[in-house]
């Protein structure tokens, strides 16, 4: 007996002798030994560059270019990296090198910008939050990220606080940004990432198929949710059998428009003009929503699979199982109709021809897309330099985006549009980041594409955002810090009901009682009063 | 006792530690090669069970990583608030203690009978063919399971619905996932799990079945009084063993299986689940590491205890 | 006389029991099985078939669409398998050399620490660190992140039970006097391994590889946890993060017109079953060659500590 406390004991020794001897100086081991490794993958990263370089700037000098010879200001420049997170797939590491050269020589010799280029990398987006962060709380090395979610990390201690840059390398970007934009990355005074500017507002379609809709009700009836019921009563009477809506899990953001439910964080809100801090399972507009919702399903206006389903909105109406959809877009009616018309194509032999009508307009709660450098970046100069290169310059956002002429895309012959190169689409092209989701930095100052974001379509988002109502707080994100027990709480009940809620699967009037009762007892009204004190904070500070 | 009557204790005692300290030294010589044989193991160990020990002090801290984990500051058991904040905490303490009980519970039933059926029939030649099929399910992973039960449950187009003629929409209806885990955990792990039994009923003795039936015990009587006893010492192992991971569940088929579905959380929330999601949704590495040492210690200590209990009963079967 | 009728009384329900028992296991084999050919099945049927009966083990309509697609996927996916073996493979030796090397003092009856050793491999069965801790301790410390360490190294590399059992099937089947006498005769401990106790240990040893190769082959976790670079996907990553692109799709609020592009580049339904189909078609062809010894290893080995 005795022997074997004796090896417990042992072992318990050893182990905490072990880590406590290694723990402290493994953590600046970790930090050096990233460092070199970094290095020497700058290194290695820059003899292999070398070749092509050399070859850049000889074309560039041929071309009238009045760069200095390459490698002396290569030997200076920091490869600073820009992870774009992106839906699969994520293009092969070939074509995403010849892009990142293509942008680096773009950077050396038409910027004449000599100490910083771009190593550009993929990430998926799907899990992207959970593996940058768990990646920034083992502090690996990063610098440019998309800070998602903003607040939680700024509170964890992931983003570099970027002030000392904003007059100088950051100045571009921030010049770029309209009015009170900067308040999304700002906390306590100080800028800590920079939101990206693009089309945030959102023009709300139905879109249905002419073949189905055409002669049965007159489309140009339906303005909003309530015409959209009537005209929907009236298809279900003629085709039993059919869907003109794939699920109605959007309706809730829809009713938030109509009285200007806007949402902070996750759980709260604020309605209209009014700063006080509410629950927002318990707003009017949520109720509205999940009541049209559970109404609709009922009525079978929706597809059945409801929220277990593995098949997007769009792919379920583009493939013609639903013969109609809600979606939000930022684009004109006739871009989305030219659209979807041509994506059925790739899912059906035919092609569906489809119209839409617009029901709403999104309101603008905040900019949640903001970038920023990590805490871990060994050169933040360099980081603030490069985010304002992709904020203000084209050439590097729509090579980032389209990648490379003749290879992902070609000009059309008056030059006002990128289209596919022959034969090939959105999926086969060599390079095609428009996976981005949107996450992406100014996508104002993309190359004009017809049947994407053509330059009409550019006009059309500025449009939509200034008839966009914007709350008093657009720019605050509050902090979790002080509640995060409840916080944890709180997401762990949303995430029972607010699903099949918002799919209409199931009776709010037994449900949503039930739901809210749950929501007090797991502590919301701590968040909201934590909220509120902060709302009321950041209101005086910025002067609203 | 002798200390009185040996006044060059000190003399001897030199000399004994000097013949010690040799036979000690010539030992770790002889025993080197066998050190350096564990060395790279050992040192996977270290690295791969033990440090992360460590980071049972990150559970007592608000972490802050731009000043680093060691100069962040304690908060006690703060983190800890949230495994009981709430009736969700009790819900999935419950549902990873119900599923953990009853499954260990069956599983034995479950794969000694399997063993015992497997060894009846093991003349024949079937049994060559069954064995390697009740065991494949094992080898595919969570995620391909997954997709097997989609294709069952889909509310479209599952299997299921489509002989039922229904549309019920299982991955909302919280009610039949205790059935739907019970089953799809068996159809994975009853083959694999009776192997090991299997083996064991394989290395009893004949002779004692011939004894036993010379004697005109019958088939149950043989089971009851040979085969149960015999296996006796195996199935303890295994329950002592699964005793210690009673606070943890399978994460994969707890997470993927059910889609992640928020309104299966009343019977399908585990520890796992909830740590894995509070830890996405909060990206809190102190209330993750917190519930990692709740998981730990609990099932350290049950473990021990349940040795204990073992070790009064029969001291034979105890692990230590 | 007695004696007589109470044999042939025990005679039937001994034939009952028999046959109840082969019954219940055809029955139980035929459970097994019929998931995967509904599988099978929802890979190979038309789109237009799944849209409109459904999932069905005998499909209306036969489409090898799916597996079309695969195969114009062929670089994507056959990079994923190239991880999958190589890992599989290289996993499996490194597996077994530490595995054997470490319960091989183990077994050593002359091996005077050898209980504090095992105890140091046996608390690791009972006691861990947590997912958070060992997350931090590979990418920050040894810095495995998006390498291809991370799908070879943490928590495959050895595992306690395995060096359990094969310990114990050295202490049970390698009589201590073999390695006396190869000591006498001058073999050193490197010579005894190698010469005595790796050939006379192939059964558990085959065993824990397959174990081991499974353990590789199935693995998702690792690559959750620390691959995001899609190079380095093996076919069980690529398949989780495809189904979690999806959800994130479904769940996802804002973006709605790029998602939108989005999911055209998503397989089937079909073809996602295809992909499965094919992650589970190299286990299922050496399936019947391996599992002899995989039985036969547990046989041998125990697993008593």
């Amino acid at each position: 007996m005795m022997k074997k406390v004796l090896a417990v004991l042992l072992a318990l020794a050893l182990v905490f002798g072990l880590t406590a001897c290694t723990g402290t100086p493994a953590e600046t081991q970790g930090t050096q030994k990233e460092e070199t490794t970094k290095a020497a993958e700058t290194q290695k990263a820059e003899t292999e560059k070398a070749e092509t370089e050399k070859a850049d700037t000889e074309a560039a000098e041929t071309e009238g270019g009045d760069t200095e010879p390459a490698p002396a200001g290569s030997d200076e420049a920091y490869y600073c990296e820009l992870i774009l997170p992106v839906m699969q797939p994520i293009p092969a590491q070939e074509e995403i090198q010849k892009v990142e050269d293509a942008i680096n020589a773009h950077i050396l010799n038409d910027l004449g910008v000599t100490d910083v280029k771009m190593h550009l990398t993929f990430a998926s987006l799907s899990d992207y939050q959970t593996n940058m962060s768990m990646d920034l709380a083992a502090g690996a090395v990063h610098d440019i990220i998309l800070a998602f979610p903003f607040n939680t990390w700024q509170a964890n201690g992931y983003m570099t606080n970027l002030d000392p840059y904003l007059d100088n390398e950051l100045a571009g970007a921030m010049g770029v940004l309209p009015k009170d934009w900067d308040l999304c990355g700002k906390v306590d005074g100080s800028i800590y990432a920079i939101p990206c500017y693009k089309g945030l507002s959102l023009s709300w379609k139905w879109f249905y198929d002419h073949a189905y809709v055409d002669g049965v009700i007159d489309p140009s009836t339906v303005t909003d949710l309530d015409s959209l019921e009537d005209a929907l009563t009236v298809l279900k009477e003629k085709y039993p059998d059919e869907h003109f809506i794939v699920f109605p899990n959007q309706l809730v953001s829809l009713e938030n428009f109509v009285d200007h439910t806007s949402q902070i964080g996750t759980y709260t809100a604020t309605v209209g003009d009014d700063t006080t801090v509410v629950n927002y399972y318990a707003t009017d507009a949520y109720k509205r929503g999940v009541e049209r919702a559970y109404k609709w399903v009922q009525n079978g206006w929706c597809d059945p699979e409801g929220s277990n389903n593995t098949l997007g909105h769009d792919a379920l109406v583009l493939s013609g199982s639903a013969k109609g959809v809600i979606m939000g877009h930022a684009y004109s009616i006739e871009t989305c109709d030219a659209m979807f018309d041509d994506n059925s194509k790739a899912h059906t032999e035919n092609g569906i021809d489809f119209g839409c009508v617009q029901i709403g307009i999104s309101d603008m709660a905040t900019n949640g897309l903001v970038y920023g450098v990590a805490y871990t970046s060994p050169n933040p100069a360099a980081a603030a330099k490069l985010l304002n290169i992709i904020w203000t310059d084209e050439f590097v956002a729509s090579a980032l985006i389209y990648g490379l002429e003749g290879e992902s895309y070609v000009w059309n012959e008056d030059h006002t549009s990128i289209e596919w190169p022959e034969g090939l689409n959105m999926g086969t092209v060599p390079y095609s980041a428009l996976y981005t989701c949107g996450a992406f930095g100014n996508q104002f100052l993309l190359y004009g594409m017809d049947s994407n974001t053509s330059e009409a379509d550019k006009g059309f988002m500025k449009e939509l955002m200034d008839k966009s109502w914007y709350p008093r707080q657009f720019g605050f994100t509050p902090s979790t810090e002080n509640v995060q027990t409840q916080v944890a709480a709180v997401a762990n009940i949303v995430n029972q009901y607010n699903t099949t809620l918002t799919y209409g699967e199931e009776d709010p009037a037994e449900v949503l009682p039930e739901f809210l009762a749950d929501l007090e007892a797991a502590g919301i009204n701590d968040i909201v009063a934590d909220y509120q004190a902060q709302l009321d904070a950041w209101l005086a500070e910025n002067g609203k | 006792m002798a200390k009185k009557n040996v006044p060059a204790s000190s003399v001897y005692d030199g000399l004994l530690a000097q013949r010690n300290k040799k036979s000690a030294k010539a030992t770790f010589a002889v025993y080197l090669p066998l050190y350096l044989m564990m060395l790279p193991g050992f040192i996977y160990l270290i690295c791969n069970n033990y440090l992360p020990m460590f980071g049972i002090l990150i559970a007592f801290k608000n972490v802050n990583f731009s000043v680093g984990v060691f100069k962040s500051p304690w908060v006690g058991f703060k983190n800890f608030e949230f495994l009981f904040a709430t009736n969700d905490a009790f819900l999935m303490i419950r549902n990873t203690l119900l599923y953990n009980i009853v499954w260990i519970a069956m599983g034995l039933v479950i794969a000694v009978t399997i063993a015992i059926f497997m060894a009846e029939i093991s003349e024949r030649k079937i049994a060559k063919v069954i064995q390697p099929i009740i065991c494949f399910p094992s080898m595919i992973s969570a995620v391909i399971l997954s997709y097997i039960v989609y294709g069952f449950l889909s509310t479209n187009y599952g299997f299921i619905n489509q002989i039922m003629g229904t549309k019920t929409n299982f991955y909302t209806k919280a009610q039949y996932w205790p059935f739907i885990l019970t089953i799809v955990h068996f159809w994975q792990s009853a083959g694999q799990s009776s192997i090991i039994y299997m083996a064991s009923i394989g290395g009893i003795d004949k002779s004692m079945y011939e004894a036993a039936r010379i004697d005109g015990a019958g088939k149950l009587k043989q089971i009851l009084y040979i085969t149960l006893p015999m296996l006796r010492p195996m199935i303890i192992l295994l329950l002592l063993l699964s005793i210690g991971r009673i606070f943890n569940s399978d994460f994969g088929l707890f997470y993927q299986v059910t889609l992640n579905s928020g309104r299966l959380y009343k019977t399908t929330q585990t520890i796992d689940t909830y740590v894995y999601r509070a830890l996405m949704e909060m990206n809190n590495v102190g209330m993750s590491s917190a519930a990692s040492v709740f998981q730990a210690i609990i099932g350290f200590v049950l473990v021990l205890l349940s040795n204990l209990i073992v070790r009064r009963i029969d001291p034979q079967s105890a692990l230590f | 006389m007695e004696k007589v009728v109470v044999k042939k009384s025990k005679h039937i329900p001994e034939k009952g029991f028999h046959y109840t028992a082969m019954v219940l296991l055809i029955l139980l084999a035929i459970y097994s099985v019929i998931p995967f050919f509904l599988m099978l099945a929802i890979s190979i049927s038309s789109e237009a078939t799944l849209a409109k009966n459904g999932y069905q083990f005998f499909p209306k309509e036969l489409s090898f669409a799916a597996y079309k697609y695969l195969w114009a996927k062929r670089i994507t996916i056959g990079r994923c398998y190239l991880i999958t073996i190589v890992t599989t493979v290289v996993g499996t030796a490194v597996n077994l050399v530490l595995t054997s090397l470490f319960a091989y003092p183990l077994s050593r009856q002359d091996f005077k620490h050898r209980n504090v050793f095992a105890f140091i491999l046996f608390f690791t069965l009972l006691f861990n660190g947590g997912l958070t801790a060992t997350y931090i301790v590979w990418t920050r410390i040894f810095m495995i992140k998006n390498t291809v360490w991370a799908l070879l190294v943490p928590g495959l590399l050895m595992g306690g039970m395995n060096v359990l059992m094969v310990r114990n099937y050295y202490a049970a089947n390698i009589p201590y006097a073999i390695i006396e006498a190869a000591r006498i005769d001058g073999a050193n401990d490197l010579k005894i391994y190698t010469g005595i106790m790796v050939p006379l240990s192939k059964p558990v040893m085959t065993t824990i590889g397959l174990f081991a190769a499974l353990g590789y082959w199935n693995n998702w976790t690792n690559g959750l946890y620390y691959i995001s670079d899609s190079k380095l996907y093996s076919v069980q990553v690529y398949l989780m993060k495809l189904m979690n692109d999806i959800a994130y799709l479904k769940s996802s609020s804002y973006g709605m017109e790029s998602a939108q592009l989005a999911t055209m580049s998503f397989p089937t339904e079909g073809a996602r079953m295809a992909i499965a189909m094919i992650a589970i078609l190299p286990i299922l062809m050496v399936y019947p060659f391996i599992q002899k010894e995989l039985v036969k290893g547990m046989v041998v080995g125990g697993v008593k500590g």
